[in-house]
């Protein structure tokens, strides 16, 4: 299938593109027909359990693997048949650090800038623009092993953007960071953003992804589970590339007074009500949650809720607190994931 | 301000609105580190991978010591060979016996240690995922395994410059020849080189932590028996009774020695950089054309010596060679995936007669099969048409045991036709071996849909000859009682050594227990090799592609982006008009 009709677009040219990529390792499919696509000076976010296939996507994608079947693109470029145009538009911060022993922050970025082919005062401009964004200015004479996890984390990302690539992948960057340290990646990836780069990144704290990112994409034993904007996510009106799911819902909290029994029986007529979802949600999370407390996906209609109310209320059904709460992008990822891995 | 804000202001780019000049370098502002700079500014023209290497090994522990441990070393024996040789010093020769004790210990360090730090600098770069790093960098394969080589040499230089006064110290001690002590360094660096160049093949074959500690134990035993032997030829070359750089001999021994490490390092260069090659890029080319810079080399070897003298068994052991080594590479070429990515189909010759010519080079198992068999008879056929050359103009000597008579001839019409019989079989089974291991690994990468790649099909091969040869050779043995002779039998045909050499003596007898097994041989080994030949030849006709769009217009961006603006190029200074010019 040729990546023209892989991702519909609207008329831009995606800085990142996935066409039907799949990747067996064996006879295990770590990526299973893969799709999407970022667009320029986006912060696309890449969600996923352990296992899931994310970096193994990044991984073709930073032309460090090739795909068993289907394309990927960066900025036009084939991943696989012009790896070289491609890593010139490209910074790649692996999961794991990759630093050299006896190396100390400027030796090891000035490496990496030669590496890039960066000569004279273009390389030393470029030295200077990283090590002052990324604030290692400071500790440019100290060995790389002498760094804290948080500035070694700010090295690497000093290591992709060396030779000032447009688009940035970064695996799991926020991983083992405490809160101070995130929050100044945070900030650097939303410096980034501004200044027109496109991110790819992965991470497992999803609180931040939703705050950072434009569009999220949920995988799980490599397939595409959901893609969107986190608003489409959290309304559950994102789809895969494929198809997309119609249906918006909200979850409904309500606080019964007397038997839940009842209520439940009564709730579980309703053609729109799956109280399995509830239980479903409870045990992905320790909410605490007291016994007389009802949770559920409900269509976010605000008419149908009324309706339900009153409902309940003619039935007899004593309700003495009735919310409508907006789903995480979190209760969405445990909601469509299932937790297996491969 | 929030914590935020304050994390924010932090965050300006540092071509901001402050400038680059305010952002404190140390090779910017430092001015007591003029070294720095200077070094900084030395090494623009180096290969990143060579001054990365040299700021890591020249801080380690490693070259420290062995640095400081030379030193004692060379000073030690200096004192002992000069204490020990007094007052004999002033009336005999003692050059040698100093200078032996030099060359051991330059091949400690020259030997061992900057081949496993070769290897173990490859090794790490694998076991800590910053090879990864460095691939998805601009740099190509070849500069990363270049550069790890070439800050070998950089290491090597500086030990052979802690010896460099004690071995001249020893030319005034008498006995010793400059030839000599050129040659026993050049024979050692060289060396060297070929052990370093192992390593990095080492490292890149290994790749995972649990390979890498078994193939670590089993180099650091191969170099120190590497070193023994070092040991020994280091007896020979500084006791050579009559060398003095004349000797015809030694010379076309150390040009073969040093022609042969050479490009063996070279070979072992391109094998390694195309392992570390990323999967689309065209990893063929330059180990093939290292094949046949060193087929070249050892015919241009093999002609020296025939020129000068000539036996039979001197060609049959060039034949012997010769066919393991086409064996090997053969193998190595038939396991390539015959899938050729876009890119290297874009890089093909655009012509029909360039495309015929350089075809061949690229990879695929199929022209892999068809370039290892050609370049085999080709040399076979430069042997043999020398060796008649020679036979007609060099005048004919007895033959006698170790002679190496310079000018003679030891081989008669006879012997030729008995070369060629015996080179005829030999590269018949080396082609028949290589047509179906090319047919087996086809086999095997439709059945596993996967392509087991170049080491897999070297190890299946030589296997596979190894079990076919003994259990030959085996069977041979087996039904002697029943045959009541020891001759060769169509048991023994399994058996190419045997078979070639057998065929080496026939003296045109093609008949009886030796001629009917051979002629069998060469009329059932030809359907497999024509099958064979006929699926290959069918990689010849892949045809060129043209660059994609997004390719071109990416090119004339580049293009553009690198011309000077308007009224700055050479042409527009030159016209630019002047206060007296008229018009």
């Amino acid at each position: 299938m040729s990546s023209e009709n892989c991702n519909s677009n609207d008329g831009q040219p995606p800085v990142i593109e996935l066409c039907h990529l799949t990747r067996h390792f064996g006879t295990t499919c770590a990526v299973d027909d893969l799709s999407f696509a970022v667009q320029g000076g986006e912060v696309f976010g890449f969600i996923g359990p352990n296992g899931a296939g994310k970096t193994t996507s990044m991984r073709i994608l930073a032309t460090l693997d090739v795909p068993t079947r289907g394309t990927a693109r960066v900025d036009g470029f084939s991943v696989v048949e012009d790896p070289d145009r491609v890593r010139r538009r490209l910074g790649f911060m692996p999961d794991n650090y990759g630093t050299y022993d006896r190396v100390n922050c400027e030796e090891y970025l000035d490496f990496f800038a030669r590496a890039y082919g960066l000569r004279g005062n273009e390389r030393r401009a470029a030295l200077r623009r990283t090590m002052g964004f990324t604030q290692l200015d400071r500790l440019a004479q100290k060995p790389i092993s002498g760094l804290s996890k948080g500035m070694r984390q700010r090295l690497c990302l000093g290591r992709a953007l060396i030779h000032d690539p447009s688009v940035l992948i970064l695996d799991e960057p926020a991983a083992g960071l405490d809160p101070r340290a995130r929050i100044e990646l945070r900030e650097m990836i939303g410096e980034l953003a501004s200044q027109g780069k496109s991110l790819l990144v992965s991470s497992h704290i999803l609180t931040e992804l939703a705050e950072i990112c434009d569009r999220v994409a949920i995988i799980e034993q490599g397939r595409l589970l959901a893609v969107g904007s986190v608003d489409e996510i959290l309304k559950g009106s994102a789809g895969t590339s494929d198809q997309s799911s119609s249906t918006n819902t909200v979850r409904l909290q309500m606080t019964i007074l007397g038997d839940l029994a009842v209520a439940r029986r009564w709730l579980a007529q309703k053609k729109q009500i799956d109280l399995s979802e509830e239980s479903a949600v409870a045990a992905g999370k320790e909410t605490g949650k007291p016994d007389n407390l009802l949770q559920f996906e409900f269509p976010d209609d605000e008419m149908a809720q009324s309706e339900l109310l009153a409902e309940m209320i003619r039935a007899g059904i004593r309700v003495s607190s009735f919310a409508c709460q907006q789903r995480s992008l979190e209760d969405v990822f445990l909601s469509v994931t299932k937790g297996d891995v491969q | 301000m929030s914590e935020t804000a304050g994390i924010k202001s932090n965050l300006e780019p540092a071509d901001g609105p402050q400038g680059p000049a305010e952002i404190d370098l140390r090779i910017a502002t430092d001015k007591t580190a003029w070294l720095d700079r200077f070094g900084d500014r030395a090494s623009e023209w180096l290969s990143p991978i060579v001054v990365k290497e040299l700021r890591q090994t020249l801080k380690s522990y490693q070259f420290v010591w062995t640095f400081f441990l030379l030193l004692a070393a060379v000073l030690l024996w200096t004192l002992i060979g000069w204490t020990a040789n007094q007052p004999v010093d002033y009336y005999t020769e003692v050059g040698p016996a100093l200078l032996i004790g030099y060359f051991w210990i330059l091949g400690f360090p020259l030997g061992i240690v900057i081949p496993f730090a070769a290897y173990r600098s490859l090794a790490r770069e694998f076991d800590d995922g910053t090879i990864q790093l460095i691939s998805i960098s601009t740099m190509r394969s070849w500069q990363i395994v270049l550069g790890k080589l070439v800050s070998s040499a950089v290491q090597i230089l500086i030990y052979l410059a802690i010896l460099a006064p004690c071995i001249s110290f020893t030319y005034l001690l008498r006995g010793i020849s400059v030839a000599q002590i050129t040659s026993g360094l050049a024979v050692c660096t060289v060396g060297s080189f070929l052990l370093a160049s192992l390593g990095l093949f080492l490292a890149a074959v290994a790749r995972s932590r649990f390979f890498s500690i078994g193939i670590s134990i089993l180099l650091v035993i191969g170099l120190t028996a590497v070193y023994f032997i070092w040991c020994g030829s280091a007896v020979g070359i500084s006791y050579w009774p009559s060398f003095s750089g004349n000797d015809l001999a030694w010379q076309i021994l150390l040009f073969g020695w040093s022609g042969m490490a050479v490009t063996t390092s070279l070979l072992l260069l391109a094998a390694t950089s195309s392992l570390i090659s990323f999967a689309s890029d065209n990893g063929a080319t330059l180990p093939r054309a290292m094949m046949l810079v060193q087929q070249t080399i050892f015919l241009a070897w093999c002609i020296c010596m025939m020129t000068l003298t000539f036996d039979v068994d001197v060609l049959i052991g060039v034949v012997f060679i010769l066919s393991h080594y086409w064996l090997i590479m053969g193998f190595a070429m038939v396991g390539e995936s015959a899938q050729l990515s876009e890119r290297v189909m874009r890089s093909l010759p655009r012509s029909v007669g360039m495309r015929s010519l350089f075809s061949l080079l690229f990879p695929g198992p199929g022209r892999g099969l068809i370039y290892s068999i050609t370049n085999l008879w080709v040399s076979g056929a430069i042997l043999l048409l020398i060796a008649s050359w020679s036979q007609q103009l060099l005048p004919v000597a007895e033959p006698s045991m170790g002679s190496f008579s310079p000018g003679t001839n030891v081989l008669g019409l006879n012997d030729i036709n008995r070369a060629t019989q015996g080179t005829f079989v030999a590269f018949l089974y080396i082609t028949l071996f290589l047509s179906l291991m090319y047919l087996f690994m086809r086999w095997v990468a439709i059945k596993t849909r996967w392509n087991w790649g170049p080491l897999a099909s070297v190890m299946f091969g030589l296997t596979a000859v190894a079990l076919l040869t003994t259990i030959s050779t085996v069977l041979h043995y087996i039904g002697r009682p029943v045959r009541l002779y020891d001759d060769f039998s169509i048991y023994a045909a399994g058996n190419w050594y045997w078979a070639t050499l057998e065929t080496a003596g026939l003296s045109g007898n093609w008949t009886g227990t030796r001629g009917v097994p051979l002629t069998l041989l060469a009329f059932f080994a030809c359907p497999p090799i024509a099958f064979a030949l006929l699926l290959a030849s069918r990689e010849l006709l892949t045809r060129p592609q043209s660059l994609p769009q997004r390719i071109t217009l990416d090119d004339q961006q580049i293009a553009e982006a690198k011309k000077p603006p308007v009224g700055e190029t050479i042409d527009d200074i030159f016209n630019e008009p002047r206060p007296g010019d008229t018009t």
